[in-house]
């Protein structure tokens, strides 16, 4: 009797789950695309903004903290 | 390779794969059984996945390297890996989120695998966080490295969490489950977000080694601590 109780569940979640196939949804396609790029050039010009300029650090400079 | 012609040749590098890749992603590959033309996000929202954990891996190495023999190029390297790592991230859970919304429902779910996520988010946040807080460079780099060591512990529990907990988010798809199209829609992508990340993460390591440079000769900058100095205080 339990078996068929359990059957019978299992039946009722797996009739819940979506059938066929998702149509159209360009809209979400463009904006994930949009975002991940706008996101991408945004970071790309605070890059730029941030540049260095000037003469290029010595080796001597970027060695690394001196311990005493 | 001189440092422009670096960035050039990843700049044309990137520009090329990612022009084939979204062709090949948006016009070429067929569209998925269930999920329809919706699965296209998957050819930027799985790469920038990727660059995010091999981003913050790096990271990891930089900063347990940093604690066994210092030095600025480590820590400019680990700040930089942070910032584009956690940049990608971001971008990887906006972009999923969008995905979940015609297939899932809903654009967020308490999820382990989103949930893992969010957390990692939270913590490099926290991490970039700390490196703008703390002044001294040296103290910076130690406590950030211990940062970006604990904070790597959750990168597993991230990648794993959609095979310990089967849950909403299913598990990584492999080139046996999915079509060999889709498959190589989604390499070229990949190698082509490679390229562009690896660009990212040398103009912003040029950057923190210049920080770094600047803040290393400030103190020759100051006067030296003499007679009159003291005279004055």
């Amino acid at each position: 009797m339990s078996s068929l109780v359990l059957l019978a569940q299992a039946a009722d979640a797996a009739s819940r789950v979506g059938v066929g196939r998702i149509v159209g949804g360009w809209d979400f396609v463009y904006a994930a695309y949009g975002v991940a790029w706008a996101g991408l050039a945004l970071y790309a010009l605070s890059l730029w903004v941030r540049r260095p300029r000037g003469d290029a650090p010595s080796p001597a400079s970027v060695a690394g903290p001196v311990k005493e | 390779m001189g440092k422009s012609k670096s960035v050039w040749v990843l700049a044309a590098l990137a520009a090329v794969l990612l022009a084939v890749g979204h062709y090949l992603g948006l016009a070429w590959a067929p569209p998925d059984r269930e999920m329809g033309h919706v699965q296209r996000i998957m050819y930027v929202h799985v790469p920038l996945q990727w660059m995010a954990m091999l981003l913050l891996t790096v990271n990891f190495g930089c900063a347990l390297s940093y604690l066994f023999k210092a030095g600025w190029r480590t820590d400019s390297l680990a700040e930089a890996s942070a910032e584009v790592g956690l940049l990608c991230a971001t971008l990887g859970l906006v972009t999923g989120a969008i995905w979940g919304k015609p297939t899932w429902g809903v654009y967020w779910s308490w999820d382990p695998r989103l949930t893992a996520e969010a957390i990692m988010i939270v913590t490099y946040t926290g991490y970039l966080a700390l490196r703008r807080f703390v002044e001294d460079p040296e103290r910076r780099a130690v406590w950030s490295a211990v940062v970006g060591i604990i904070g790597f512990v959750n990168l597993p529990i991230v990648w794993f969490s959609v095979r310990w907990w089967r849950s909403l988010h299913q598990v990584q798809s492999s080139p046996r489950t999915v079509d060999p199209e889709m498959t190589l829609a989604l390499r070229v992508n990949a190698f082509g977000f490679l390229a562009l990340v690896a660009l990212l993460v040398l103009v912003r390591y040029w950057i923190a080694l210049r920080e770094r440079q600047a803040e290393v000769a400030l103190p020759e900058a100051l006067p030296p601590a003499g007679p009159r100095s003291q005279e004055v205080a």
